[in-house]
């Protein structure tokens, strides 16, 4: 890990009242359609290798980082609670613990209210 | 709270105390919850003052606890702070000093428990330093367990709570049985949890300390190893399904079928078939003529004794032998007596008196198979910062579930009960 990377998160964490690193295999249009109606001053970080820039300008405030970025802020996430104000978003169903999108899955939340409640603090 | 938690919450005030740091010093709390009351009559008892309770759920507001008012943390802030003190006994300690310092709080914020080894807000290189050894250690104990299982699935149980392990296994054996999972090895904060799985098959289960436990789960998150699961609602940070509450009314059995493991809605919960036992105490049960009240709970604002104590009065006077389960030293409401049995056999205890009263505790859930009067009592509170009460969330199938309200009797109670 970079010390680049833990300056750089430090200031985002001061800049914005919240910071969304974007997983895998997530609807952007639903996400983007939810967070307009948030109101908050948050931001995206959007690996490059996962999503076309394209398919993300949607999203008020984001930055698109590289492979290595993604992966070296994942690390800091997974290696402790660094932070209430960071948050990791993905719609996996192999993961080693719940998630809100296994509701969606199961109908106990409509797709609209996953995405929402992932923007929820 | 739990026996070693407050003797670590007692320890480090008394460190405080003997090293003066009280001396002088307004005593403010934050977060209203059942830990804070506990710590709030220790101080008391030490001849202290605890002048307010900092907390930001609004529906706690103009409650107060022994005389001491619920305020929200800025009301505290705003007025003179230089001379305050405020103690954190919750998990969200990293949020709340947060909250403090961004209100302009420069005064001391002192975590008298460590409920959360999982977060810790900075980004120093020490702290990051520390925290890469502690998911190091995680993996190391993980590898020992590995070793000794010859790398089995392995299911870790982050928090010590009777009912959210009775849960919990009520719905692995279809988790189970949907990812073709074999032999697991259950990883647990205490023998009471240990039994509690067993209850569901012969399982092999492992007790850890906290602190090892927590780090074996770090390094399950960091590895994203696919042979382990951590099968918790709520717990640690990587798990979201709290969100939800803003949203939808979620049972505590919806979060673990659907929410933890991914089960369809109506996936049929097991009940322990292999490790109930019958009771083979000496203590003579009147077969159908005996209640059993259950006033303590560990995490649960207390009910007014007074209700308790009437209620037995009531049962007594219609011929019921009553009886109080105690665990340890907890006393036995006045005119019963006192019923300190294995988990294992409180079903066929019941089964045996007839009617079981308690206050909504992981209890109920361990008792949900017996077959007879059943009743869980609500205290007025909220589930953690959501607008739901405790019975929207905890309410039982099979139970009579009664909300209680402010200013409630037994007789007010008893109206309520079918």
């Amino acid at each position: 890990m970079s010390i680049k990377i833990f300056e750089n998160t430090d200031e985002l964490l001061k800049e914005y009242s919240h910071v969304y690193l974007l997983g895998k295999g997530l609807n952007l249009s639903m996400l983007s359609s939810v967070a307009e109606f948030s109101g908050k001053n948050m931001l995206f970080l959007v690996p490059s290798d996962c999503y076309p820039e394209d398919d993300v300008k949607a999203l008020n405030e984001y930055r698109m980082i590289s492979a290595e970025e993604t992966k070296n802020i994942l690390d800091l996430y997974r290696t402790y609670e660094f932070s209430d104000k960071f948050h990791f978003l993905s719609s996996p169903s192999d993961q080693n613990y719940g998630s809100l999108m296994n509701y969606v899955r199961n109908g106990i939340l409509t797709e609209e209210e996953g995405y929402a409640a992932m923007l929820k603090q | 709270m739990e026996q070693a938690k407050y003797n670590e919450m007692s320890e480090k005030l008394n460190s405080l105390i003997e090293d003066g740091r009280l001396s002088g010093k307004r005593i403010l709390l934050f977060g209203h919850c059942n830990a804070t009351e506990e710590l709030a009559d220790l101080l008391m008892s030490r001849g202290f003052t605890v002048e307010a309770i900092l907390d930001n759920n609004a529906s706690k507001h103009g409650m107060s606890y022994k005389d001491i008012p619920v305020i929200f943390p800025a009301e505290f802030v705003d007025g003179q702070t230089d001379d305050s003190i405020v103690f954190i006994v919750t998990r969200f300690y990293e949020a709340m000093n947060r909250q403090l310092r961004e209100l302009g709080f420069d005064g001391d914020v002192i975590k008298l428990v460590d409920y959360n080894t999982y977060a810790d807000y900075s980004l120093s290189d020490e702290t990051v330093n520390r925290m890469k050894t502690r998911v190091h250690h995680g993996e190391e104990l993980t590898g020992c367990l590995n070793d000794m299982y010859d790398h089995p699935f392995k299911v870790f149980c982050p928090f010590n709570a009777l009912g959210d392990i009775y849960i919990m296994m009520s719905y692995w054996e279809s988790y189970a049985s949907k990812r073709g999972i074999k032999k697991p090895v259950f990883c647990v904060l205490g023998k009471v949890l240990s039994g509690i799985i067993r209850m569901f098959g012969d399982y092999s289960v492992e007790v850890y300390p906290q602190r090892d436990l927590d780090s074996m789960i770090q390094y399950a998150i960091y590895s994203q190893d696919e042979t382990s699961f951590i099968a918790h609602q709520d717990r640690p940070y990587v798990v979201d399904l709290h969100k939800a509450l803003s949203f939808k009314r979620i049972t505590l059995e919806e979060m673990y079928c659907c929410g933890v493991f991914g089960l369809p809605r109506d996936t049929v919960p097991s009940v322990p078939a292999y490790g109930l036992k019958e009771y083979d105490g000496n203590i003579e049960i009147p077969k159908g003529k005996s209640v059993v009240f259950s006033p303590y709970a560990k995490s649960v604002t207390a009910i007014d004794e007074q209700i308790w104590e009437d209620a037995v009065l009531h049962y007594s006077n219609l011929g019921y032998k009553c009886f109080t389960n105690v665990v340890g030293d907890e006393k036995p409401i006045n005119g019963s007596e006192p019923l300190d049995v294995p988990l294992a056999e409180m079903v066929s205890v019941l089964e045996k008196a007839g009617c079981f009263i308690g206050i909504r505790s992981g209890l109920c859930d361990v008792i949900r198979s017996a077959k007879c009067k059943k009743i869980a009592l609500y205290p007025d509170y909220n589930y953690s910062d959501t607008k739901w009460k405790a019975i929207d969330i905890y309410s039982i199938e099979g139970f009579d579930n009664i909300a209680l309200e402010a200013g409630d009797t037994w007789e007010t109670i008893k109206a309520k009960i079918q």
